[in-house]
């Protein structure tokens, strides 16, 4: 009897002989059955302020229990928590937390989001899922930070709990997926489209790294594709680099590449266009009709809002989130 | 580097609290330990410190909660920061202590909810679950298929 199985989770599709581990070392082929060396394990598990995700038109002010397992599906070579996503899981330090355990934490804790991040949450498939059924059932929403290198069937069915999700758009390129981050660009783009489409609360970072990708006519032609596949109102965050991991010969990304590349995206007709990891007023959420400052932040912080039931106060225009 | 040093300047413009007023102009290294630390504010801090430094890995908001708080207190010049300080120390006489450790916030009335006893254990914590389901057994993954 043949003990090969072929993982279906994300489009690397590991084929795995007996013993062996998947690339996302999350994984395992025991004796011809595949199982998840992750479920309950987290590695990470912390309380962070909503906006850290980053979700600035998700329940702005709150705060969300964030938990990760060790495991990532892409290899960047930029990731800033690369100690846990290139981490094998017997490598790292884990609490036990079982999927009910996390959403009473979550409750104890007063937060109204169970958020899963920091690596990939793709890894921890069926623990995010027995999760958010929970979550869910409890009042509690479900939120995830992926990179969006999933096949469409698992993700429409974790679609189902979910609530928001934040999708990093590393890139427009196929080369820049396949040299920096080894892995490929369309499953991404098609993510992208199945959770807009899903009903599922869709957001986009792009990491702006210094040379690599903040040529302004890849960030316009992605900024296109978004507006015409996805809407004006999908907010994006372009984040500013800082060097982590194999880049650690980079610099940061300059504060002009930021506000240019958000220039360029409002330009082409993006609606809600927010810069993030360094203050400045591109993080505040503004109101496209009247231009008046709706939520101001400060860092991880909302000094005010001034959205009421998903309308600016100013001039009622609607705004798109989930606001309550 | 930089944004260390982005920090400093930032300490420099907004200054440190000082009695009598706000001093620009200063650097944090030089004036937050008194600031801070001195009277009973600092005696209550460095309780409140030492006690939770012991569990910041399994409760990582209250740890950097307080160092935040302090922080923030400092940089925006608001006075009711200190209540945010103050009753991050009193929230600490709310909790509840079992002997297999130690569930924060179980005074939070949330948590005599019926809603919330329905999930299992109402004390079970990350804590003392460590160790108790350490053996449990990897799961069946989801979505994979046998290649024969």
């Amino acid at each position: 009897m043949a003990k090969t199985v072929q993982c279906e989770l994300c489009p690397n599709g590991c084929v795995l002989e007996n013993g062996q581990h998947s690339k996302c070392r999350a994984r395992m082929n025991k004796d011809g059955v595949l199982y998840s060396l992750v479920y309950g394990k987290p590695c990470a598990v912390h309380v962070d302020p909503i906006e850290k995700k980053p979700f600035n038109h998700f329940l702005p002010g709150t705060t969300a229990f964030s938990i990760a397992t060790a495991g990532c599906v892409l290899s960047c070579k930029f990731c800033q928590n690369w100690q846990i996503s290139q981490a094998k899981p017997e490598d790292t330090d884990t609490v036990d937390l079982p999927p009910d355990t996390v959403v009473r934490q979550a409750m104890l804790y007063g937060c109204k989001s169970v958020t899963y991040t920091y690596t990939e949450p793709t890894v921890f498939y069926e623990y995010m899922y027995d999760t958010a059924i929970i979550a869910k059932k409890y009042g509690i929403k479900n939120t995830m930070h992926s990179c969006g290198y999933i096949n469409e069937k698992p993700l429409k069915k974790l679609s189902k709990y979910l609530d928001a999700a934040d999708i990093d758009l590393k890139a427009f390129t196929e080369d820049f997926y396949s040299r920096i981050c080894s892995g490929s660009l369309k499953p991404v783009l098609n993510s992208l489209v199945v959770l807009k489409e899903e009903g599922v609360w869709l957001e986009i970072t792009n990491l702006v790294i210094p040379t690599l990708n903040d040529d302004m006519k890849n960030i316009k032609e992605m900024c296109r594709w978004i507006l015409k596949n996805l809407g004006p109102d999908v907010p994006i965050h372009f984040s500013r680099f800082f060097p982590h991991y194999k880049l650690d010969n980079l610099p940061p990304t300059p504060l002009e590449t930021l506000t240019e590349a958000r220039k360029t995206a409002m330009d082409a007709g993006l609606k809600f266009v927010y810069i993030g990891n360094i203050r400045h007023e591109g993080e505040s959420t503004y109101c496209p009709k009247c231009k008046k400052m709706l939520i101001e932040r400060i860092g991880y912080f909302v000094k005010q809002n001034h959205i009421a039931n998903g309308k600016c106060s100013f001039c009622n225009t609607s705004i798109p989130g989930v606001w309550s | 580097m930089e944004s260390a040093v982005s920090a400093i300047h930032l300490f420099r413009e907004y200054g440190v609290r000082k009695k009598g007023g706000y001093r620009a102009g200063y650097s944090i290294l030089a004036h937050s330990r008194p600031d801070i630390m001195s009277g009973l504010r600092g005696f209550c801090l460095s309780i409140f410190i030492f006690e939770q430094s012991e569990y910041r890995q399994k409760n990582p908001l209250k740890y950097y909660t307080l160092l935040c708080g302090v922080e923030v207190n400092m940089l925006t010049r608001r006075e009711f920061f200190r209540f945010f300080i103050i009753g991050g120390i009193l929230s600490l006489f709310g909790k509840k202590v079992n002997p297999g450790g130690i569930a924060y916030g179980a005074s939070d009335p949330v948590c005599k909810s019926e809603r919330f006893l329905n999930l299992s254990s109402p004390w079970q914590t990350v804590r003392d679950s460590y160790g108790v389901k350490a053996e449990q057994k990897p799961k069946v993954a989801m979505f994979w298929r046998r290649v024969d």
